[in-house]
């Protein structure tokens, strides 16, 4: 499946495309192909003013500015609201500023579940490392609590070991729904913009 | 759609400002480093652990005061360390109460915020302390049964004694 085949596509005037293309390849396409990275022109759409979902045959996707991205994480203390990407995409994504791409717009499309519906969140796995010492922890968990609820009905005949509720199994997270980040340019007098994919990734 | 004028290219505005790209990466951060829920299935554990904790708490507050269980004359044996562990849960109740009921709360913050390998730790440590006071009442439930087995041997000895007393004198006449 290819970002255009999700993306709502417009087709403006041969002037108006004109106008992008030269935009796009002077702020994004050169100074990557400068840098050895070849980005890929997605095409062109009206610009968004809000959050977009696109229904299609190939899935659900929801695109998002970069600013109300709703993968933006709260956690404890100060690190707030940040947008989680995968090392090897953020590397090139540095490696692009740094060569001078500079969009005006920087929007995220992310793949939704099928089961997805109006204000669910979107869903971002935690990171395999995490998921595989989670896996672990909760395996010696289990464990060490049917050996202590073992001793514990021994040591008290009349049952009062902790009761060993049912386990559920790890859940499978790494549901590898893709993201990925557009770069757009926007025309100087009309609402069109060129998209551009700066990066794509699976969730392992 | 409507089209907000600032957003639209070409103009001196944005050239004041960084640039989105700039904005985007200074707001993303690893996906390797940003942790992730604590799945329920090891969460599980830290509640039960919280539970635990307050059930101990609340039922060494209802249990009458040590030096009236130890005279009591129920514990025929080890009366006196159920007496110390009675004792020490009641000191321990009231704290342990309050973090118990704190620790729920928390946990079911952990339930939905990304956290790393930290807050896992917490988690195994609210389980082990869940663990440790529930290893304290199996104890002490083990000793009042213990206790209550003793004297329903000592029960069952008087009434065979009396019955066979009885019967034998019954039979002598």
């Amino acid at each position: 499946m290819t970002v255009t085949e999700v993306l709502p596509v417009v087709r403006p005037s041969a002037e108006v495309q004109r106008v992008l293309e030269h935009r796009t390849s002077s702020l994004v396409l050169s100074p990557a192909r400068e840098r050895g990275i070849e980005l890929r022109p997605v095409g062109l759409t009206s610009l968004p003013d809000r959050e977009v979902v696109v229904r299609t045959e190939h899935g659900t996707w929801l695109f998002a500015d970069h600013v109300r991205d709703p993968t933006a994480r709260r956690r404890l203390g100060w690190r707030r609201g940040r947008i989680p990407v995968p090392d090897e995409p953020l590397a090139q994504l540095h490696a692009l500023h740094d060569a001078g791409v500079r969009p005006d717009l920087v929007w995220l499309g992310h793949e939704l579940p099928g089961t997805w519906k109006e204000g669910d969140s979107v869903p971002v796995p935690t990171p395999r490392a995490l998921r595989e010492s989670d896996e672990r922890l909760a395996r010696r968990l289990r464990l060490t609590t049917r050996i202590l609820a073992r001793g514990a009905a021994l040591t008290v005949a009349a049952g009062a070991a902790l009761p060993a509720a049912a386990l559920l199994p790890v859940a499978a997270l790494g549901a590898g729904l893709d993201p990925i980040v557009l770069g757009g340019v926007c025309h100087p007098a009309t609402p069109v913009v060129s998209w551009t994919l700066l990066a794509q990734w699976d969730w392992e | 759609m409507s089209f907000p004028p600032n957003r639209l290219a070409g103009s001196g505005h944005r050239q004041q400002h960084p640039s989105p790209l700039g904005a985007f990466l200074r707001s993303a951060t690893s996906h390797q480093r940003a942790g992730g829920p604590i799945p329920i299935d090891v969460l599980r554990y830290g509640i039960i652990g919280s539970a635990v904790v307050i059930l101990t708490g609340v039922v060494a507050l209802l249990l009458p005061p040590a030096p009236d269980l130890s005279s009591s004359g129920f514990f025929l044996l080890l009366g006196r360390q159920v007496s110390w562990i009675v004792e020490f849960a009641k000191h321990l109740a009231v704290p342990a109460i309050g973090c118990g009921l704190a620790l729920l709360c928390l946990d079911l913050y952990l339930m939905r915020a990304p956290s790393g390998r930290y807050s896992r730790a917490f988690v195994v440590g609210q389980a082990v302390a869940g663990g440790a006071l529930g290893a304290l009442g199996a104890v002490f439930l083990a000793l009042v049964a213990l206790n209550m087995v003793l004297w329903v041997v000592i029960v069952t000895a008087i009434l065979v004694v009396v019955v066979g007393t009885l019967a034998a004198l019954l039979s002598g006449e």
